[in-house]
């Protein structure tokens, strides 16, 4: 369970997160929508302490994450798996190593179980045919793909999406959403997505968040945010986006 | 032919081109000593430039302010004639080392820390998301990154440090160059000893810095 009490993030001036409350819970699947600039990456980020809050807490499964030693802290995140809008795969490493070069140096697993578990993964992106290829042989979709099989690969409890579509190009969305789709019906893991997907966030998610000016306006289950806005920005924002 | 070439002149180095080759292997041991401590102080120092604590870094920015604005022949000088006097003796191979290693070290920290900051932020964030420290993260994932943008200017360092070590002759440091100083103030005999002498440094430096060309294309048809 991840837990928000009165969350504040500010970079320099600017204030970004304004005191958010907020509980996620276990194995649910979480969209935060929202413009850009209005808080939705810096508050995934807040969850394995990318950003430190100002004032507040975020508790993950109980423990503050600000408040924990260094070395809980990566343990923690090793628990907490991330996707990048940009996929961040290691360029000088195979795909394969890129899978298993933190579950096996971070002992989760033996070298060969965790092998196992990487391919088992990369069947389920269906990536097994590149399992030698270099992130520099393979399309902007296919490297996501990648990159959630290796946040899976370190058996997450928690998996955050960053914008995982935002830097693909239009013919390579789709294969990225159906994954992430997939990944989301058959695990069993706490999973948020920050996305400008709408069709894909309504699908998928059982809560969606929307986001603005550092602030939560909406929190509902997606039929409601998305068919029956109670907050004249959402509405706002919706209009622009689907019109 | 007479002159400063003549016959009879190479003839005499030629007798004794041992001890030439001495220097010529005491140079080699002094520069790979010293490149080996350079690339140790580079990586420190780079990564204390890369780093968050304010404090080292502005120490390590006087080191290097100090190191690359002075000659490195006054460096040696002050190894030699100064430390003594503060009960810190070291011998001529180990003064070379030293002055070369904190020389060279303060440009190739330069190289470092720009090769880190080359390698994309996210590197660094996609392995702290996976639970490495900021220490592993650097090690396994950023490091082997930020070698193949440094080693081409690295290599080029290397050349600078092997000319660098003839520095050493002024104090005696047995070397390359002292052996050619002192064989022709002995000999009186100028020409053919620097010429050779010359030779041999082209034989270390140009392919090193033919390597540093080939990495350099390397890395840019990589990129």
């Amino acid at each position: 369970m991840i837990r928000f009490e009165d969350v504040h993030v500010s970079f320099g001036n600017l204030e970004v997160l304004k005191g958010i409350n907020l509980v996620v819970a276990e194995g649910s699947k979480t969209v935060v929508i929202g413009p850009s600039g209005g808080g939705k990456s810096t508050l995934l980020r807040t969850i394995n302490l990318f950003e430190k809050p100002k004032k507040g807490r975020v508790l993950v499964n109980g423990h503050d994450m600000n408040g924990i030693a260094n070395h809980k802290l990566y343990q923690a995140r090793q628990s907490i798996g991330m996707v990048f809008q940009n996929f961040n795969l290691y360029p000088h490493k195979t795909v394969l190593e890129n899978l298993t070069m933190a579950p096996i140096l971070l002992k989760r697993g033996s070298k060969q179980e965790v092998t196992e578990r990487a391919m088992a993964n990369l069947a389920a992106v269906n990536m097994t045919e590149k399992v030698d290829a270099y992130p520099s042989q393979l399309s902007g979709g296919q490297q996501q793909r990648v990159a959630i099989a290796r946040a899976l690969t370190m058996n997450p409890e928690i998996l955050l999406f960053d914008e995982p579509t935002s830097a693909l190009d239009p013919e390579m969305i789709q294969e990225v959403l159906d994954t992430m789709e997939r990944v989301a019906e058959e695990r069993n893991i706490t999973m948020i997505f920050v996305t400008h997907e709408m069709k894909f966030a309504e699908h998928i998610a059982d809560r969606v968040l929307f986001l603005d000016g550092g602030c939560i306006m909406e929190d509902d289950i997606p039929q409601e945010v998305f068919h029956n806005p109670k907050n004249p920005r959402t509405t706002a924002f919706l209009g622009k986006i689907l019109h | 032919m007479n002159g400063p070439f003549s016959w009879r002149n190479w003839l005499t180095w030629f007798q004794d081109w041992q001890y030439f080759l001495q220097g010529f292997g005491r140079t080699l041991w002094i520069s790979f000593l010293g490149l080996f401590f350079t690339l140790l102080i580079g990586v420190a120092v780079g990564l204390v430039l890369c780093g968050k604590s304010r404090a080292l870094k502005r120490l390590c920015k006087a080191y290097m302010s100090f190191f690359q604005n002075t000659p490195l022949v006054i460096q040696v000088f002050i190894y030699y004639n100064m430390l003594p006097k503060l009960g810190i003796m070291m011998g001529t191979v180990t003064i070379g080392v030293v002055s070369l290693a904190l020389y060279t070290g303060a440009y190739a920290a330069d190289i470092v820390a720009s090769a880190i900051r080359a390698v994309p932020l996210g590197q660094m964030e996609a392995a702290q998301s996976q639970g490495f420290s900021y220490m592993q993260s650097m090690m396994r994932v950023v490091l082997p990154q930020a070698v193949k943008v440094g080693l081409p200017p690295m290599t080029n360092q290397a050349v600078n440090l092997i000319k660098n070590s003839s520095v050493m002759a002024v104090v005696a440091g047995g070397e390359l160059m002292y052996c050619t100083d002192s064989w022709s103030g002995n000999n009186l005999i100028y020409g053919p000893a620097f010429v050779m002498t010359g030779i041999l440094y082209l034989i270390i430096c140009l392919p090193t810095s033919m390597l540093a060309r080939h990495l350099e294309k390397r890395s840019l048809k990589d990129a």
